[in-house]
């Protein structure tokens, strides 16, 4: 059981002057459990890879198959498309019911569930996403703040309880701690879930810590797809096509740089944290 | 999903017709509305046919963007020309069956009427397509500047439009990601009847209207904080000036007018 894409093509605009290819000849498979990172400038084709997830953009050419169902095929497709749980990037542009509770529950909703499983789901996403059902249930959705908008709305998703989670960069014009918040609930969430994620983001050091695997993506290509550790051990790749590197391995640049000897492969920061202590003799 | 509305969609280029004055397209325009409403004849439209068809070669656009722009009316087409052909009940009968009463005179008037539609759509596209919006509000608020004596707005009116039309192409965007994320929700526009449907709006319209308030907002702060304080003492970036092609594109449409005056 897999998310298969095989040879996707996509064009916006087709026929127009202002034709654009945003995906060229993408093939990739993504099973069950694994926790995928895609990283890529912008304009490279991610948001467009992973809106044909779930069906919502149709290939030009090419095949899109989750857990055996054909994407293409109209009746089917509502089928695959409750597996993938899709959240946009700003998903909180999305909220507009009166209340949160109503909110989460859009999408359950629309699954056509008993109304007791819908509560019981809605009341188990908010305590998923952290947000406390008594405060929060009967608030009106434009009262919260930015970070507990997007709980909210990622909340809406995970009450569909999808198979595979995927996320357009969650973390987006979120501040440091807010950040860090998004990033720990999602990993909690694939615990408690056991569901896929595809996350797509900016920032290697989350990608790094969170995936085990990853994809580059540039121009509609993909261009690299492996482990953490065999991605950044082809950094040279990755500075070619002007993509930063993460803290750790900037970190142990400078070290080896100032002559203390750091392996290769050692750039993950609980790696390099542990390293360092280690040299300062602080280790127990 | 909205990718079909290419009304007033800017077609980039560097032929003739792009670098004529926005003002003068505008006014040649005006000018071939106008001529269109004179003409009584059906041959004199495959005349302005011909000429239509000279200019969008000249402004270098596919004629495929052309008909492009009559699809989204092409019912609105289909409908008139049907109608007509019943409504009329004067000249000879051709077809005398049932409810059915069609005559010459019928088919004719109906074709006509198609043929100043499909000619009006026409002209005024191949002009949206070769302006810019902004270019040719621009042009709009020049022409009227007359008004101002009489204390008609021109440039609070000019700059509405200025903002509405930068804005068109934002919130089709914007509706467009807002469905999308609803469609992910598994909200579905697509079936039921009429009210099912206008329901399965709300989750569009609210967030998008949200939304655009929002911009209005910043948009107001943001001409704010650069003291935009109206028209009275404005000055401008891009100013617009009349160049010889402009001169020869008048006249050409000067002696296209008169011929055809002269022959209807
Ligand atoms: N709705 C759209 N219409 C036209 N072009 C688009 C649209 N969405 C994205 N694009 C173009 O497709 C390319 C890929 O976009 P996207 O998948 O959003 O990239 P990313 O998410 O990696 O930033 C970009 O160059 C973008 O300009
Ligand atoms: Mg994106």
């Amino acid at each position: 059981m897999a998310i298969e894409l095989m040879d996707v093509n996509y064009t916006y605009m087709e026929g127009t002057a202002f034709e654009h290819e945003a995906l060229r000849d993408v093939s990739l498979t993504i099973r069950e459990n694994e926790f995928v990172g895609i990283i890529g400038h912008t304009g490279s084709g991610k948001s467009t890879l992973v809106t044909h997830m779930n069906g919502i953009l149709q290939p030009l050419s090419g095949k899109v198959i989750v857990d055996g169902i054909d994407m293409s095929d109209k009746r089917s497709r509502k089928e695959g498309r409750a597996k993938v749980g899709l959240v946009f990037q700003y998903p909180e542009h999305q909220l507009f019911e009166e209340t949160v509770a109503k909110d989460v529950a859009f999408g359950v909703r629309n699954m056509g569930l008993p109304e007791e499983e819908i509560d019981e789901r809605v009341r188990e996403a908010f305590s998923l996403v952290g947000l406390d059902y008594e405060k929060f249930a009967e608030k009106s959705p434009f009262e919260l703040s930015g970070g507990e908008k997007r709980r909210a709305a990622l909340a809406g998703i995970i009450a569909m309880r999808p198979k595979y989670l995927v996320l357009d960069e969650p973390m987006a014009g979120l501040d440091p701690l807010g950040r860090k918040v998004i990033l720990d609930t999602i990993m909690k969430l694939k615990q408690a879930l056991g569901c896929a994620v595809i996350m797509v983001s900016h920032s290697m050091d989350d990608v790094l810590k969170a995936s085990t695997r990853i994809i580059v993506m540039n121009k509609g290509r993909i261009v690299m797809d492996g482990t953490p550790k065999e991605i950044f051990m082809n950094a040279e790749k990755l500075l070619e096509i002007n993509l930063g590197l993460p803290q750790g391995m900037i970190l142990a640049d400078e070290l080896r740089k100032r002559g203390i000897e750091v392996k290769k492969d050692v750039f993950m920061m609980d790696e390099l944290f542990e390293f360092i202590s280690r040299q300062l003799g602080l280790a127990n | 999903m909205l990718k079909d509305i290419t009304l007033g969609r800017y077609f980039p280029g560097d032929s003739v017709v792009h670098r004529l004055d926005p003002r003068t397209k505008l006014l040649i325009t005006i000018a071939y509305m106008v001529i269109l409403f004179l003409v009584d004849e059906l041959w004199v439209f495959a005349l302005i046919a011909v000429f239509m068809y000279l200019a969008t070669l000249a402004a270098q656009i596919p004629i495929r963007y052309i008909l492009h722009s009559l699809r989204p009316l092409r019912w609105i087409l289909i409908i008139m020309f049907v109608l007509n052909i019943f409504m009329i009940k004067t000249g000879r009968p051709l077809v005398d069956w049932w409810i059915f009463y069609i005559t010459d005179e019928s088919i004719l008037r109906a074709l006509f009427i198609i043929a100043r539609l499909v000619l009006l759509i026409a002209g005024t596209s191949l002009m949206t397509l070769t302006t810019t919006p902004i270019a040719l509000t621009d042009a709009i608020e020049s022409l009227m500047k007359p008004l101002k004596l009489v204390k008609f707005p021109v440039h609070e009116l000019a700059m509405m439009m200025t903002i509405a039309l930068r804005f068109i192409p934002t919130l089709l965007d914007e509706t467009d990601r807002i469905m999308k994320a609803q469609l992910a929700r598994g909200a579905d526009f697509e079936t039921g009847g009429l009210i099912k449907r206008a329901k399965a709006m709300i989750p569009i319209l609210i967030p998008l209207f949200v939304s655009a308030f929002k911009r209005a907002d910043e948009l107001a702060y943001a001409m704010d904080s650069r003291c935009y304080h109206g028209g009275i003492g404005r000055t401008r970036m891009k100013i617009m000036k009349y160049s010889r092609i402009d001169i020869y594109a008048g006249l050409v449409m000067v002696v296209f007018c008169v011929g055809i005056i002269l022959i209807s």
